[in-house]
């Protein structure tokens, strides 16, 4: 048995993750203890200010993902304002969303994810990315990364009104109707996101699923947690990221609970832990067990995996045929009664590329609605229906993600809250690092070689989004890998410096 | 006359001194904006974003917060941008770092600039939010104007 060692969990980390990994006497794995830099003073910033402001300061909290804050925000000011938008907003709102959704999932793909497969787990670093995987998948497929950015990035200028961050969105509504011009420019973007969509997932089966090492580590256990999935589906059971209700499956496939947004505070609470400044959210009802897997544990996993188990099946035809072979690759039928999840990691890059596909012909059906250029785009809130408090929720690319707020009687803000897509993973992201390191640390024995890579990919498969907004130079989001003995001395350093 | 030079501020507005880079493009903005041969532009994580933004103009200008360069909060340097395997602004661990943008616009023949120039200024608090720069940070603004411009071979404030 170690001795316990204690963490200052306020220690500055100057813009680094660090990772500690400490060893007991007999040299295996104890406990792993995962830190990123805080952002501090987020609700002192926001509170005093009208609570219209949020949609556009939510939006730049996040680079990388505005679209997801300006949609909970607006649909949070929705709920607070007492205001149900016409379908043409909502489907405006929506349509931007996929093509949103198009880029991330993308740009996660072939940029950060995709290298870990398509170039392998040991190639060398500077192999093991973007370029690596143009070289690999061919120079073309790695031009329409950029082109795919491109169109999808003018449709959701277009429709957005600003080029870096939305502001289209409303308490009511939206502020831009679409013209039949820009309809028909986004009806071509979405086909094309289709044929892209498809491409990519042809590429994940020639180059992973046909590939034994690739296939090993899919399947391998080192990836593998058993807990709770949650996603948002709508009154189909189908994945919808901008609507519907929260739903949660056990570990075993059982239905767990369904919520609608509003209620989370409900069912969703959050662990303190006295090494990390970061919460750990786990389902109320199941109770906190620790950092461990199961039924009787209440972590839970919110992912594209996560959102394709809780599902019975897509809402659009190409997408179910892959989610179909998806499950049938793991030994599972697509249509038991209460599926059993997949649990294997790793199949999250999988899983992604399926809610891409989704995305896209998502994005072709409410490109097609002649609804869509309806000037009916705004209801006007209406006093009488105040209510001073409004939760908004959508899926982020990163996991589901929360806006509450609450303001006093002249819309000022008093409370907010916001659970980010990646808070929801901060223990299954803490688990499956520890799985990772038990498995290249045995006895003392510290494998080195890919040692640092197998760590960081438990972590990218999450696409975690943890003080994302923080990015001076210089640095690469570095990730400093510390290994301690029993007593708390390190043996090893590695990161990328 | 399509512009010919990009200056381009990277920065999180909401993160006090992470605004830096957008404050001095602003700046640069009202100064040297009306020029048909410049482009001022804006942008909130760099990466392949960055290296989008930069494609199709001769030269580009880049400006940025900095942490732990060893200067004072305030403190300006110019960067070469070959030895910038390591921007944090011009990465995020959803991207590519900005050297790998680079390298991949090369290889599939977009047409980067010519030269690009990173100018960084030392940050003092980059993890509160807020929409004010340090007083450090904001009296660097004046001086960081100015050494763009110069590098520019444009008037500086002073001068003009």
């Amino acid at each position: 048995m170690g001795s316990r060692i204690s963490i200052d969990p306020i220690t500055r980390l100057e813009g680094h993750g660090r990772i500690e990994i400490f060893l007991d006497d007999a040299g295996e794995v104890a406990e792993v203890y995962f830190q990123v830099p805080e952002l501090r003073g987020f609700e002192q910033f926001c509170l005093g200010r009208a609570v219209e402001e949020m949609p556009l300061i939510t939006s730049r909290i996040c680079g990388v993902c505005p679209e997801a804050h300006h949609l909970a925000a607006v649909k949070a000011l929705d709920a607070l304002f007492g205001v149900e938008p016409p379908p043409a907003a909502q489907k405006i709102r929506e349509l931007l969303y996929m093509a949103f959704f198009v880029t991330d999932h993308t740009t996660h793909f072939y940029a950060l994810g995709g290298p870990d497969f398509i170039v392998g787990p040991d190639a060398p670093p500077q192999e093991r990315n973007i370029l690596g995987v143009a070289r690999k998948v061919g120079l073309d497929l790695a031009g329409e990364v950029i082109g795919c950015r491109a169109r999808n990035h003018k449709v959701i200028a277009a429709l957005g009104g600003r080029g870096i961050h939305p502001v289209g969105g409303l308490p009511g509504g939206w502020s831009k109707p679409v013209t039949p011009e820009l309809q028909a420019e986004i009806v071509a973007t979405a086909r094309l996101n289709i044929v892209f969509a498809e491409r990519s997932l042809a590429v994940f089966d020639q180059l992973v699923l046909n590939n034994a090492i690739y296939r090993d580590l899919l399947f391998s256990d080192t990836y593998r947690h058993d807990t709770y999935s949650m996603g948002t589906v709508d009154a189909a059971g189908q994945p919808n990221f901008y609507d519907g209700k929260i739903r949660v499956v056990a570990p075993d496939g059982r239905p767990f609970v369904s919520y609608p947004a509003a209620a989370y505070a409900e069912h969703i609470a959050e662990r303190v832990e006295p090494w990390t400044y970061l919460k750990f959210p786990y389902l109320k009802a199941v109770g906190w067990q620790g950092l461990t897997d199961g039924n009787a544990s209440g972590v839970y996993c919110a992912t594209p995996l996560a959102r394709l188990n809780v599902a019975r099946r897509m809402a659009t035809p190409r997408a179910q045929r892959h989610f179909e072979a998806l499950y049938r690759c793991f030994g599972i039928d697509p249509d038991a009664e209460n599926r059993p999840p997949i649990h294997y990691r790793l199949a999250n890059h999988w899983a992604r590329l399926i809610e891409l596909l989704y995305a896209a012909e998502r994005m072709l059906e409410l490109a097609e609605d002649p609804e869509l250029t309806s000037r009916q785009i705004r209801l006007l809130p209406e006093a009488a229906n105040f209510r001073g408090e409004g939760v908004g929720s959508v899926e982020a690319p990163r996991g589901t993600l929360i806006h509450h707020y609450r303001t006093d009687a002249r819309g000022i803000l008093q409370q907010v809250n916001l659970i980010v897509g990646t808070t929801n993973n901060h223990a299954p992201i803490a688990m499956s690092i520890k799985r990772a390191a038990q498995q290249l640390i045995r006895g003392g024995q510290i494998v080195e070689e890919g040692l640092l890579n197998r760590i960081e990919m438990a972590f990218r498969l999450y696409d975690p989004c943890l003080s994302c907004a923080t990015h001076a130079l210089p640095g690469r989001m570095p990730l400093r890998v510390v290994i301690r003995d029993a007593s708390g001395q390190s043996l090893r350093e590695l990161g990328r410096s | 006359m399509v512009a010919s030079t990009l200056i381009i501020g990277i920065g999180n507005p909401l993160l006090s001194d992470d605004r830096v880079g957008l404050v001095v493009a602003r700046t640069l903005a009202t100064a040297v904006g009306q020029i048909p041969e410049i482009a001022v532009g804006e942008l909130y994580h760099g990466g392949l974003a960055l290296m989008e933004a930069l494609a199709g103009y001769r030269r580009a200008v880049v400006i940025d917060a900095m942490s732990g360069s060893g200067l004072a909060a305030g403190g300006c340097r110019w960067l070469d941008p070959t030895a910038l395997t390591k921007a944090r602004h011009c990465a995020s661990s959803h991207d590519v770092d900005f050297a790998t943008a680079m390298r991949m616009a090369e290889l599939l023949g977009l047409t980067l600039p010519e030269e690009i120039a990173v100018f960084g200024i030392e940050a003092l608090e980059l993890a509160t939010f807020g929409e004010e720069l340090t007083p450090p940070v904001a009296a660097a603004v004046p001086q960081a104007v100015d050494a763009v411009l110069k590098y520019l071979g444009y008037p500086t404030r002073e001068a003009a």
